[in-house]
């Protein structure tokens, strides 16, 4: 007799069950139109940092005997791993002076959730650097204003002055950490699956003016360097 | 006479289920409706950007699956939709809510809009198929779901790196008040000859999830009646895995201290992390049965 309840039970679809499914189902194919299918990494030409970045230019000569205990990369090899397609780490010395400049190309050709960008500030403070006056300046280089972000990192007697800025898709990002997002959203909104670039460039120095004017130097000399199309493959085509 | 009963047996069996489904297909219906939409999202976590196959939120899945096996369990015990009154009127809430967080989701890749919606489609077929009244019935399984929303890295991020600094200052306290040479700078820890990075799996926030999630399911199985324990626990538990953690650094720090960098590195990282868990849930149940006690001193039962 229990069994016989069972089987009586009913809730046959009706028209509403009928539209939630058509419901559903219009909201997969809005979202399939809607979702980018384009990468920005083949609109802007697939580039391969390690070949387009020269090895010499203007003053800059790669250094390439082994600088232990002057080069240390504050990224966690296994967070590098994950997180990035291609990494270009390199020591670049200036002939004139013999000073020493660390350049280091993080790209990750796909910024969603996990695999966004890590900022410099928060991979060297994760790696026991304190970070001080952290601040953002508009420089001139190749003919428009880059918005750069300075810092100083610190590790016991160890005093670095970084200079990086990040490319996501089609600009540089500048602001508060969300600005990555919304740049991403942006670039969805266009309709491309967006990249992300973090150039960042350090010298080991106490003076900070110095440093400064030695890394503007040294980006300015870098872009000049690049056809028009690398150099919108570092600074976007803003 | 014998495999005529047998026979009976099995189509009476196969009636039942084939009723079921009949019985139910508005039901069914709107689950296929679910499938279709949520089909690229499970192949973007698990295939395209492996969210979930990732170390740090490999517990989505897990998660995914208990909600389903009590969903499952509940509805045992639901007798007849026929009983149950929809409304339509709550469950379309629910399943615009859930287009326009799924829209956007996948438009512009927000994992935890579309894992959110997941959610809310799912409410939103229960409240049509038996309104409030079944919502109520199934609504832990549901509640339990939301664990499995992968949070984003703009908010897990800060409280990690507190987390992380709080966890190193705690460690550095203990260890040297049990006389060992130790200091700190920010997340790094010295202890003697050694320098030991407290990274970001160090500050346990997948811990602390998925003991949440344990716990929250713990007093949901053994059904308190103790509005004391369903509250307090679950707020303990913050501290319970902070402690854990705590726990697992300074046994990191000890075995690279007495065995080397190559065990604290190698084997014994992995061994870690399962006596951070078990510490974690051993220190859990403690406390619950100190909670029972009290709670039996305060209301006599």
């Amino acid at each position: 007799m229990a069994n016989e309840m069972y089987l009586t039970v009913s809730q046959k679809p009706n028209v509403q069950h009928w539209l939630v499914v058509f419901f559903m189902a219009s909201c997969f194919a809005v979202a399939w139109w809607l979702t980018p299918h384009l990468t920005w990494f083949e609109h802007i030409g697939s580039p391969q940092f390690e070949q387009i970045t020269p090895k010499q230019f203007g003053d800059w000569v790669e250094v390439t005997e082994a600088v232990s205990g002057t080069i240390v990369n504050p990224e966690q090899q296994e967070a590098v791993n994950n997180l990035y397609t291609q990494v270009v780490s390199r020591v670049y010395e200036q002939k004139a002076s013999g000073r020493r400049i660390m350049l280091s190309l993080a790209y990750g050709d796909n910024q969603t959730f996990s695999k966004q960008l890590h900022r410099p500030e928060a991979c060297y403070s994760s790696q026991g650097f304190k970070i001080e006056k952290m601040h953002e300046e508009k420089i001139q280089v190749i003919g428009q204003s880059v918005v750069v972000s300075r810092m100083l990192a610190t590790i016991g007697q160890r005093q670095e002055q970084v200079t990086y800025w990040i490319r996501i898709g089609d600009g540089i990002i500048s602001g508060p950490p969300t600005a990555l997002n919304i740049a991403r959203l942006q670039m969805s909104l266009k309709g491309y699956i967006t990249d992300g670039l973090l150039f960042r460039i350090s010298e080991i120095s106490e003076n900070e003016q110095e440093a400064h004017v030695l890394q503007d130097q040294f980006i300015r000399d870098f872009l000049q360097a690049l056809s028009p199309a690398q150099q919108a493959m570092m600074v976007g085509l803003r | 006479m014998n495999t005529l009963t047998q026979t009976s047996a099995y189509l009476a069996t196969a009636r039942k289920v084939q009723t079921h489904f009949v019985s139910n297909s508005g039901l069914w219906l709107m689950f296929t409706g679910l499938l279709i939409m949520f089909l690229p999202t499970l192949w973007d976590l698990f295939v395209v950007n492996g969210i979930w196959v990732d170390d740090e939120h490999a517990h989505g899945p897990i998660i995914l699956a208990i909600s389903l096996w009590l969903l499952w369990k509940r509805w045992q015990a639901i007798p007849d939709l026929a009983s149950f009154k929809p409304s339509p009127a709550l469950a379309w809430l629910c399943f615009f809510l859930a287009a326009s967080l799924y829209i956007l989701g996948r438009a512009l890749d927000i994992i935890y809009f579309e894992v959110g919606a997941f959610v809310l489609g799912l409410m939103g077929i229960v409240l049509m198929a038996g309104g409030m009244a079944l919502f109520n019935k199934l609504k832990f399984p549901l509640f339990f779901m939301l664990f499995m929303v992968p949070l984003p890295n703009s908010l897990v991020g800060p409280i990690a790196s507190l987390m992380k600094e709080a966890v190193s200052a705690v460690t550095v306290y203990v260890l040297s008040w049990a006389g060992f040479q130790v200091g700190r700078t920010g997340v790094v820890i010295y202890l003697e000859q050694y320098q030991l990075l407290v990274a970001d799996a160090c500050a346990g926030m997948r811990t602390l999830f998925m003991l949440e999630a344990l716990g929250v399911l713990y007093l949901n199985l053994v059904h308190h009646q103790s509005m004391l324990r369903n509250i307090v626990l679950p707020i303990l538990i913050i501290p319970i895995s902070f402690t854990a953690n705590v726990i697992r650094v300074i046994a990191l720090a000890l075995i690279t201290y007495y065995w080397g960098l190559a065990a604290g590195q190698g084997f014994m990282h992995g061994f870690a992390g399962m006596v951070l868990f078990l510490a974690g849930l051993l220190l859990m149940l403690a406390t619950d049965s100190m909670l029972r006690l009290i709670s039996r001193r305060l209301y006599g039962k």
